[in-house]
């Protein structure tokens, strides 16, 4: 008898626990889709800082400084931002990210690279001071950079 | 025999003398080719007549347009004599364009979008016939569209004609300047903004009272957003610069990037001159703003 409560227990609390690991993994998706939209945000805010300052709007060079290098800091975890189990299929309606990411990941992770060029370009262009120069390298990481990506692997913008 | 010889050299020299002769036509149609490669890159109508995300060789068509109504699939409008419009005249061209009519005279279905392509002037329309004739055929047979069998019978779209389609160019407006002007008939004529971006009622026509208020069940199911001037749910907070912007490189005033159907747009926009850029900045930003159902926060 004491054994049948006791098996009982251990397995009531076993599904208890499996429950909570799955719904924790779940959260930690949400969670993922969460970091990813605010670091991308921070990437858009970091390029208008910088665009500012090349229009002569806002902002000074040691900040623009720091904002290229602040974008090259974050290239290196952009592939890991994308969690596999975090599509707009996987979370409609939160998430923008089209499974074709994780469908055609070699095609996918080409382009971080191409964003790091165009990013230390801008770094240096930054850093030379010419507003010119600063301005070209803007586009370049939005063309090439963003702008490739959002065209391939981004569903629409979020309303 | 003596006679032969002459007579092979007489015909070459004829030849010569006739591809000379031709050589001045085809330098004006040269032209004609380029103002239609500009209006048909605007017009993005590769993205649709070509299944670009399969590497499906271009023009041919096949990009599958998934709306309320069916799946369509954009046809083949290479030169193609059997499979695309290699033996449409000029004038079937036209109709096509302005009336939303085929060479075999049946109604084509409005998701080719000649509800905006009947503004375009006879000139535009000829210069686009002239670039897709010098395009390369291929011959590859046009996917059937997948619909509601009450949509095959084509000839049930007069009803649809009757009720929601006129005909004809846009006459400019004389209270407004050449670059608004300028900018209406990229905007509606050329690259049928309204087609994405205005709802749709109940019959997949254009809800003219609520232009470019934004359309959640666009093609592809996409959502398009509206782009009135309502400060809270269009883009009433942009400068007209801030839409030139986007129509150039897909970036948004907080340094967003557009995707999906308009990172499609944008690579055919990209290639307008500035001014061109600007003029539909300039019409898209006078128009009037309508508030939309706010979409729910996420």
């Amino acid at each position: 008898m004491n054994g049948i409560v006791r098996r009982s227990l251990a397995g009531a609390a076993m599904v208890v626990l499996i429950g909570c690991a799955l719904s924790a993994s779940a959260q930690d998706k949400e969670a993922a889709v969460k970091e990813r939209q605010a670091t991308m945000k921070r990437q858009g805010a970091d390029l208008k800082y910088i665009a500012d300052f090349a229009k002569g709007l806002a902002g000074d060079e040691a900040g623009a400084i720091d904002k290229a290098k602040d974008l090259l800091a974050i290239d290196p975890r952009i592939l890991d931002l994308f969690v596999s189990g975090t599509s707009s299929a996987d979370f409609p309606g939160k998430s923008n990210a089209k499974p074709e990411i994780w469908s055609d990941w070699d095609k996918f992770k080409a382009i971080p690279p191409v964003l790091q060029a165009a990013e230390m370009k801008l770094v240096d262009a930054v850093t030379g001071g010419d507003k010119a120069a600063i301005g070209a390298a803007i586009g370049g990481v939005g063309k090439n950079g963003c702008g490739a990506c959002h065209s391939a692997f981004r569903e629409k913008l979020p309303q | 025999m003596p006679f032969r010889f002459p007579r092979k050299t007489a015909a070459i020299i004829l030849g010569v003398a006739w591809a000379a002769a031709a050589r001045p036509a085809p330098a004006a149609d040269a032209d004609a080719v380029s103002r239609g490669e500009y209006l048909f890159t605007a017009a993005d109508c590769t993205s649709c007549h070509t299944d670009i995300k399969n590497s499906g060789l271009v023009l041919a068509g096949g990009r599958a347009l998934v709306t309320p109504f069916g799946t369509f699939y954009g046809p083949n409008i290479t030169p193609d004599p059997k499979f695309g419009i290699g033996k449409w005249s000029e004038a079937e061209f036209h109709r096509a364009l302005r009336s939303g009519v085929d060479d075999d005279g049946d109604y084509l279905y409005p998701v080719f979008p000649f509800t905006s392509f009947t503004h375009l002037t006879d000139g535009d329309i000829a210069d686009i016939y002239a670039y897709l004739m010098a395009q390369k055929p291929v011959a590859q047979r046009s996917k059937p569209h997948e619909i509601a069998f009450l949509f095959r019978w084509r000839p049930s779209l007069w009803f649809w004609r009757a009720l929601f389609f006129s005909e004809g160019p846009l006459a400019p407006l004389s209270g407004e300047s050449t670059e608004w002007n300028r900018g209406r008939y990229l905007a509606e004529a050329v690259a049928h903004c309204q087609e994405c971006h205005t709802p749709r009622n109940f019959l997949g026509a254009l809800e003219e009272s609520s232009a470019y208020s934004g359309n959640p069940k666009g093609p592809d199911k996409q959502n398009a957003p509206n782009i009135t001037a309502d400060a809270e749910t269009g883009i009433g907070k942009w400068s007209v610069d801030d839409v030139a912007t986007l129509l150039d490189s897909g970036q948004t005033p907080d340094f967003d990037y557009v995707g999906s159907g308009m990172a499609e747009t944008v690579k055919g926009t990209a290639h307008l001159t500035p001014a061109d850029r600007d003029a539909i900045a300039v019409y898209i930003k006078s128009l009037p703003p309508i508030r939309s159902e706010k979409r729910k926060p996420k």
